[in-house]
């Protein structure tokens, strides 16, 4: 690795390498190395964007003769793009290896030890090392420690020139925020913070990002974006799919601490946030760290008041008859786990004081979808309140995570003709008219962003357990004040009684 | 939709008449005739070629739809219209997209020898508003009309695989508007590919004392040479100065060996290198890099011998014209890297 620049890259584009290393998955037997991991890598090789020096190692129990095979297969499938590039493949599985062992057993880490010196030997990946734990928590301290003691991580060099280690962590990030602290307290036992990179896939994408550069790359929206024009905003993260024979799983987790600790907070904290000071990896995580310290603590009686917990009831989804939660396989006939949450929240801040933060996240609702929407306020005065079409409150400005990523803008306009007459029409960006290139996958962003040492788009150990802070109190309260769980029916929009949480006026979307 | 007027009539006539046409066209219907017409529209792309190429760029205007949705105007020049003519035909296309039609518009515009003169001002009337407007400069495009729209608007996009390198240098002096050229596109791979060789040796940089170019024997005379572009861009990044055809002066002022080697293999592009090789010191060691196409395959054999030891393979990435094009249109490579890389490149063609 090396600092000064190369002169005969200037202009290609991507100025900043990415410094040689070798890439570990652990949990190379597991649904996301296969479906999102080595698709990612690959992609990444087509796209011109790994280091000549570079190699992949699988680490899991099971014995994998024809890991490359393997490997290649899911490629071939999960790949955003087809048909496999047999060149590329080719390169990127020379340098492909597996190394079978428990986690627990010291042995797994000397044979890792051995595959990494010979990756370095062959494919130049000088010393350096990207270690992917795609794995369940509980095993996530076992790994970290075992990386530690086999001296395969060391404590991080400020030399420009050392060789690095870096852990990626997947979510969840423990189940509670004791089980959080208690994670963070293990990693970072073995770990300096910089080493260790939490992933939220939804930061990789690039509608996200773009909420920032939204925001903060444009003088217009950022003096509306306040308590003074806006009105409230809705955050939506909803699924169309069931539990999907992950019945098991669901029970302990639900929507809760499956999509909105995380994903759905993620979202809030970039809406809310104030500028940073630069877009760097510290100044943007403070600043998203505030939002969720100035998130009012649902707590008591508000978490009937302001929270709903719900389940599927059996419907219809995508013309499918499907069946209620509680009829799913592997899944308590009287279980209170929640497919579906809305809460309102209330960021207590001078640029949001007053402004309700709707969220809602579900399972088996009308559309997979995830959006934020930003209600502004009812005209002051209202010139043209009699006219056929007038509404009080005609602007919204819409952000599509997925699908149809893009942003709407709604205004009223008048209907041509004689006399007044309005209708609300939107400008509509869409990121595939306008770009008309598929965009690569969050995780392509975030595994060269792990290599090249670019923690801005991870969550740090202390986001995380204010996530939980916040969590925490309602899954508590639902607990204790036995909070009713409500039924929907699966393809509508979620329960009747999410619009009780919601200040009079204001209304879902249904999009 | 129709060809609009005939041989006569002042060039604002024929304009007026184009935008009433393309007003009619998108006045939205009233709901009850039907789903309104979608724009979809990120750019102008303006052609100028020869009539004779004209139908080549309107099929690529129209795949770049795809991608890029916007306003084509399709600029060629006729001895057969009288001289203060323009004659502009107006096509639209419309596709499904969902429950709405989406659709995009082309304007083909046949100037005569004097209207041409006025094709900057034609330009900015039909172009949509707000939008940038990229302007293409064909094989064959009317010097008339190069004069009046190149290098007026937004981007302007050349070929190196199709214009001469004078044709090139002098717009690269000239056009004040960024500037892409789908040759670099195409060659992005082989410079990133040659660029990797001294990621982690950039000392071996100050001490190359050889570099080959092969590129297809069929490649053609009238356009710029792909080992010329290859070596413009080693000149233009490295500090060189050429000396002849065959040596350069690098910044210290040492000899640099260039050489040529013309290559026989069928089915290589005509645009694009087939190998490059240089021959570098690096502490004191002798390091030969070398980067050749793979028979057969759209990929190539990198090696490095000597100092430090590797052979791998690379995809070279290429795909076809439309991804060039937008690449080109997208350009995320440097204005003033490209500009430089034609000069250069006009430099070596031009020395002794």
């Amino acid at each position: 690795m090396t600092t000064s620049p190369n002169p005969l890259r200037e202009g290609l584009g991507s100025d900043q390498s990415t410094p040689p290393c070798a890439f570990v998955m652990f949990g190379a037997s597991g649904d996301l190395t296969k479906r999102k991991l080595m698709p990612a890598v690959y992609n990444l090789a087509l796209s011109r964007l790994l280091p000549t020096g570079f190699g992949v190692i699988g680490v899991a129990r099971r014995p994998k003769p024809d890991f490359e095979a393997e490997m290649r297969a899911d490629v071939s499938r999960f790949s955003r793009r087809k048909p496999l590039d047999e060149a590329a493949w080719r390169d990127l599985a020379a340098g492909l290896s597996y190394v079978q062992g428990d986690f627990a057993d010291p042995a797994t880490f000397a044979s890792l030890k051995e595959a990494l010196a010979q990756l370095d030997a062959t494919r130049g990946t000088q010393h350096s090392r990207v270690f992917y734990l795609a794995v369940g928590p509980d095993q996530v301290p076992a790994i970290v420690r075992g990386l530690r003691e086999s001296g395969l991580v060391q404590p991080p060099s400020f030399a420009a020139d050392a060789p690095f280690q870096r852990v990626v962590v997947e979510k969840p990030f423990g189940e509670d925020l004791e089980s959080a602290r208690a994670l963070n307290r293990e990693l970072s036992s073995q770990l300096a913070e910089n080493q260790i990179y939490r992933i939220d896939h939804y930061l990789g994408k690039e509608t996200v990002q773009n909420l920032l550069v939204f925001r903060f790359g444009n003088a217009l929206f950022e003096p509306i974006w306040s308590r003074q024009h806006v009105s409230y905003v809705q955050i939506t993260v909803a699924e169309d799919i069931g539990v999907e024979g992950r019945g098991k799983f669901y029970e302990k987790t639900g929507i809760t601490r499956d999509i909105v600790q995380n994903h759905a907070l993620q979202l809030l904290t970039l809406v809310a946030m104030e500028p940073p000071a630069s877009w760097d990896a510290d100044s943007v995580r403070d600043e998203k760290v505030k939002v969720l310290r100035t998130l009012k603590p649902i707590t008591g009686r508000d978490v009937l008041a302001r929270t709903v917990r719900a389940q599927y009831a059996a419907g219809t989804v995508r013309g499918d008859k499907v069946p209620g939660y509680l009829n799913e396989p592997d899944v308590a006939k009287d279980s209170t786990t929640e497919t579906f949450v809305a809460m309102r929240m209330a960021v207590e801040s001078w640029r949001w004081g007053g402004v309700p933060f709707y969220l809602r996240s579900g399972k088996r609702l009308a559309r997979r979808l995830a959006e934020v929407v930003l209600h502004f306020k009812p005209l002051p005065h209202g010139l043209f309140r009699s006219a056929p079409g007038a509404t009080d409150e005609p602007n919204a400005l819409v952000m599509r995570i997925q699908p149809d990523e893009g942003i709407s803008l709604r205004f009223a306009t008048k209907v041509p003709g004689g006399g007044i007459a309005m209708r609300d029409v939107t400008m509509d960006f869409r990121y595939g008219a306008a770009f008309g290139t598929s965009a690569p996958e969050a995780y392509e962003r975030l595994i060269v962003d792990a290599m090249r040492g670019d923690a801005t788009l991870f969550t740090r150990a202390d986001e995380v357990e204010a996530q939980w802070s916040f969590i925490d109190p309602i899954l508590r309260g639902w607990h204790e004040q036995n909070a009713p769980v409500a039924s929907y029916e699966s393809g509508s929009w979620g329960p009747a009684d999410a619009d009780k949480i919601l200040r009079v006026g204001d209304a879902w979307r249904k999009p | 939709m129709s060809a609009l007027g005939s041989t006569s009539g002042a060039v604002s006539e024929a304009v007026a008449r184009a935008e009433s046409e393309l007003a009619a066209f998108w006045s939205s219907p009233d709901a009850a005739e039907g789903p309104a017409k979608v724009r979809a529209s990120t750019l102008n792309y303006v052609i100028l070629c020869a009539p004779q190429d004209a139908p080549a760029y309107r099929e690529a205007a129209e795949k770049l739809s795809d991608s890029h949705g916007g306003r084509t105007l399709l600029l060629t020049m006729s001895g057969r219209i009288a001289a203060w003519d323009l004659v502009p035909e107006i096509h639209a296309v419309c596709r499904i997209d969902g429950a709405v039609p989406v659709c995009y518009d082309r304007v083909d515009l046949t100037f005569g020898a004097v209207a041409a003169s006025r094709a900057g001002s034609v330009v900015r009337t039909l172009a949509l508003a707000e939008l940038p407007t990229v302007v293409e400069v064909g094989a064959g495009a009317p010097q008339p009309l190069v004069d009046a729209v190149a290098g007026k608007f937004d981007r302007l996009v050349v070929d190196s695989g199709k214009l001469s390198s004078s044709t090139l240098a002098a717009l690269a002096r000239t056009a004040p508007c960024p500037i892409a050229d789908r040759g670099m596109v195409r060659t992005f791979a082989w410079r990133e590919l040659v660029a990797r060789f001294f990621d982690g040796s950039q000392g071996a940089l100050a001490d190359i004392r050889r570099v080959e170019v092969h590129r297809p024997r069929q490649h053609s005379s009238a356009a710029c040479d792909p080992a010329a572009l290859m070596f413009g861009w080693f000149a233009s990044r490295l500090g060189w100065t050429f000396v002849g055809r065959g040596a350069a002066r690098d910044a210290r002022g040492e000899l640099v060996d260039l050489v040529v080697g013309d290559d026989d293999r069928e089915g290589v592009s005509s645009h694009q290198p087939t190998g490059v090789s240089v021959r570098c010191v690096l502490n004191g060691e002798s390091l030969d890099c070398s980067l050749d196409r793979i028979d057969g395959s759209a990929a190539a054999r990198w090696k490095m011998r000597g100092a430090i030891n590797a052979d791998r393979e690379h995809a070279l990435g290429f795909k076809d014209e439309t991804w060039v094009l937008v690449k080109a249109i997208d350009s995320k490579e440097g204005d003033r890297v490209t500009r430089d890389v034609l000069l250069a490149a006009a430099q070596w063609e031009q020395a002794a």
